[in-house]
């Protein structure tokens, strides 16, 4: 797969137009402001955007949903900071040094230095993206069913097994997941199945309701539930936001070492950003020559945090292009929206779309550039979007989702689905059933379907699996994570579960 | 006993989809005919339900409760859909809005109501434009047509 300048030139121009600027710079706005507030997620912020990129073009379309991306996640150091509340579960590990802070009245010193080390992380986890994703997309070129139908397998385990308190609880939602995506016309013959008499269902379940439903509505559901009738205001001066170079400079062994950790956790399927932050503030407070000082309120451990969870990004781009397994869920909504734009993520993707896939590179850049700059700039207005009450939102939200999956086909049957998954999703989660396991298995489902019937089809038997050598070996891999998972609750049954982890606002990301 | 619950609802359902599967049109000449992995699926699914409820509570953890409320926030949003061709976007959507917005408060004074009144206005007029215009989405007109 060589480089080609032309390609580079396109991607870059479809970035550069003045027009996508100005959408990128309000999509990082939005991002933030959805990542300020807790209880709402950067998941759910892709996946109400989706509606709104159907008339753009492809690379514009990503960009957009990657910057909304980089700010929800940037933007959730904000409450962490100042209300002790985690915008998103990635800023849990803030919390613990930069509401300390706050307190001492260094809020704004906390925020500014959270916001350069968010841009370091996620341009650490660029370069990363724009060096591995064409080397792992070279070799996934090598593909074929059986390398297809393991991959997916493996993905699968991964997730399900990791996801949540439980792993029977992952694959429950994981089989759900692509059983929901066998309803409707077969991928592979046509032939239309359970569509329970309804031709509304011969298509099947489009991605977005379902989405939306299972990010959005279900998320809904649980802050109308809830009594509180609004954020916590908060008071008092930040001061200065702007970090000093002497601060930047000091710390840049810590951008470095949490900006890899936060890559190579990104990379893999399911571990997300909260993970990457606390593993990443537990390096740094390793290495500090001032150990004791962590959780008191020391800027190292919220550069750790801050610089780890933007980083997880650039990873979870790497395996959702090059292989089309979502790190995350908000990867699992971008594959979605890539597959709504008629793009099918994988090593294809970069020799059929390439320009595409520079404008993702690109839009990760550049979006973390504006994402830095209006934090600093405006760290002290975006604060107080924590006071919008729930009453005012949730209605807002509910109707702009609506819209957005009525915008799909023109039929009201699709936001009847979405509430549906809605449903789903609540109940799901109020059991402690974990949701990404579901989406992947919507998405990966039609693949492994696909890649086996076909194996089949052409080899008469199965044993290209095992005896396809990378085949062979993402199967084995996918029985060692199992395995792994297995036995490691075995020993401690509550090491994953939510319970352990600090207590957040936010849903599950 | 959560996971009951669940293992109960799944096995429901499997068996349903499952009968429904033997509905399906077969192809000749094909080695895996189209039932193959719906059929997979539901098995793992079945055996996984079965396992469920065998085990009542998997790890012991205490789950969130339900709450009437969201379910009845669904309700809502389910009723505001299925009117939604019959009456129209510009007519029930502010309505919608003013009725979740008063209905998520805790406290109903003038202020709330003005409040509630000035967001279903700016609220539906903000979305008609960016789907209708700006999207070039044709909202249902219902009523208006």
């Amino acid at each position: 797969m060589s480089i080609d300048p032309t390609v580079i030139w396109a991607g870059l121009s479809s970035i550069l137009q003045p027009v996508t600027l100005i959408m990128i710079f309000f999509g990082v706005l939005g991002g933030i402001i959805v990542g300020v507030i807790p209880g709402l997620s950067a998941t759910m912020a892709v996946a109400l955007l989706i509606p709104f990129t159907f008339g753009m073009e492809p690379a514009v379309a990503m960009s957009l949903l990657v910057v909304v991306y980089v700010g929800g996640i940037s933007g959730g150091c904000l409450s962490a900071i100042l209300i002790r509340m985690p915008g998103t579960p990635s800023s849990v590990a803030t919390v613990l040094d930069g509401f300390p802070m706050t307190q001492k009245g260094e809020g704004g010193r906390a925020i500014g230095n959270a916001v350069v080390a968010s841009l370091f992380g996620t341009l650490i986890s660029g370069i990363f993206l724009v060096l591995m994703a064409p080397v792992l997309a070279n070799f996934a070129l090598e593909f074929f069913f059986a390398e297809y139908f393991s991959v997916s397998l493996f993905a699968m385990c991964a997730v399900a097994s990791i996801s949540g308190s439980s792993m029977w609880r992952g694959m429950v939602t994981a089989l759900v997941g692509c059983l929901a995506a066998t309803f409707g016309a077969s991928t592979v013959d046509g032939v239309v199945r359970f569509n329970l008499g309804m031709t509304s269902l011969d298509a099947g379940f489009n991605l977005l309701p379902a989405l939306i439903g299972l990010f959005a509505v279900s998320q809904i559901m649980d802050e109308a539930s809830k009594d509180d009738d609004g954020q916590k205001a908060m008071t008092g001066s930040i001061g200065r936001v702007l970090p000093t170079l002497k601060n930047v400079i000091s710390n840049i062994w810590n951008y470095l070492r949490s900006g890899v950790i936060g890559t190579v956790i990104g990379v893999l399927p399911a571990v997300g950003g909260a993970p990457a932050a606390l593993i990443s503030y537990a390096q740094a407070r390793n290495a500090s020559k001032t150990p004791e000082k962590f959780g008191t309120g020391t800027i190292e451990g919220v550069i750790a945090s801050e610089t780890a969870n933007n980083a997880t990004i650039g990873g979870a781009l790497i395996i959702a292009l090059t292989l089309g397994i979502p790190g995350d869920p908000v990867t699992a909504i971008l594959i979605g929206g890539l597959m709504i734009h008629g793009l099918q993520p994988g090593p294809q993707l970069f020799t059929t779309t390439p320009e595409v896939v520079y404008g993702i590179y690109f839009s990760v850049f550049v979006g973390s550039i504006a994402m830095a700059a209006i934090m600093l700039v405006a760290a002290k207005p975006l604060s107080r979007v924590v006071d919008i009450p729930k009453r005012i939102l949730l209605p807002l939200l509910f109707v702009v989702a609506a819209a957005g999956v009525y915008s799909l086909n023109n039929r009201v049957f699709d936001i009847l689905v979405m509430c549906g998954f809605g449903l789903v999703g609540y109940i799901f989660e109020r059991y402690k059933y974990p949701l990404p396991p579901l989406i992947l298995g919507m998405i990966l489902g039609p693949l492994l379907e696909e890649n086996f019937r076909q194996l089949i089809e052409t080899d008469g038997n199965a044993w290209g699996l095992f005896t396809r050598p990378v085949s062979a070996t993402f199967l084995v891999m996918a029985l060692a994570f199992l395995a792994y998972t297995l036995l490691r609750r075995k020993k401690n049954p509550i090491f994953d579960a939510p319970e352990a982890e600090p207590k957040t606002n936010a849903a599950a990301e | 006993m959560a996971d009951r619950k669940i293992g109960i609802g799944l096995l429901l359902v499997v068996l349903v989809l499952f009968a429904e599967t033997f509905t399906f049109p077969m192809r000749p000449h094909i080695t895996l005919n189209t039932d193959f992995w719906p059929r997979v699926l539901l098995i793992l699914l079945g055996a996984l339900s079965i396992f469920l409820i065998w085990k009542g509570n998997l790890d012991g953890l205490k789950v969130d409760p339900m709450h009437l409320k969201a379910f009845s926030v669904v309700g809502f949003c389910i009723l505001y859909v299925l009117l939604l061709e019959p009456v129209g976007f510009l007519i029930l959507t502010p309505l919608f809005i003013f009725t979740g917005s008063i209905a998520l408060s805790k406290i109903r004074n003038k202020r709330r109501v003005i409040e509630a009144v000035v967001t279903a206005a700016v609220g539906t007029s903000a979305t008609f434009y960016v789907f209708q215009h700006g999207l070039l989405v044709q909202l249902p007109e219902g009523l208006l047509h």
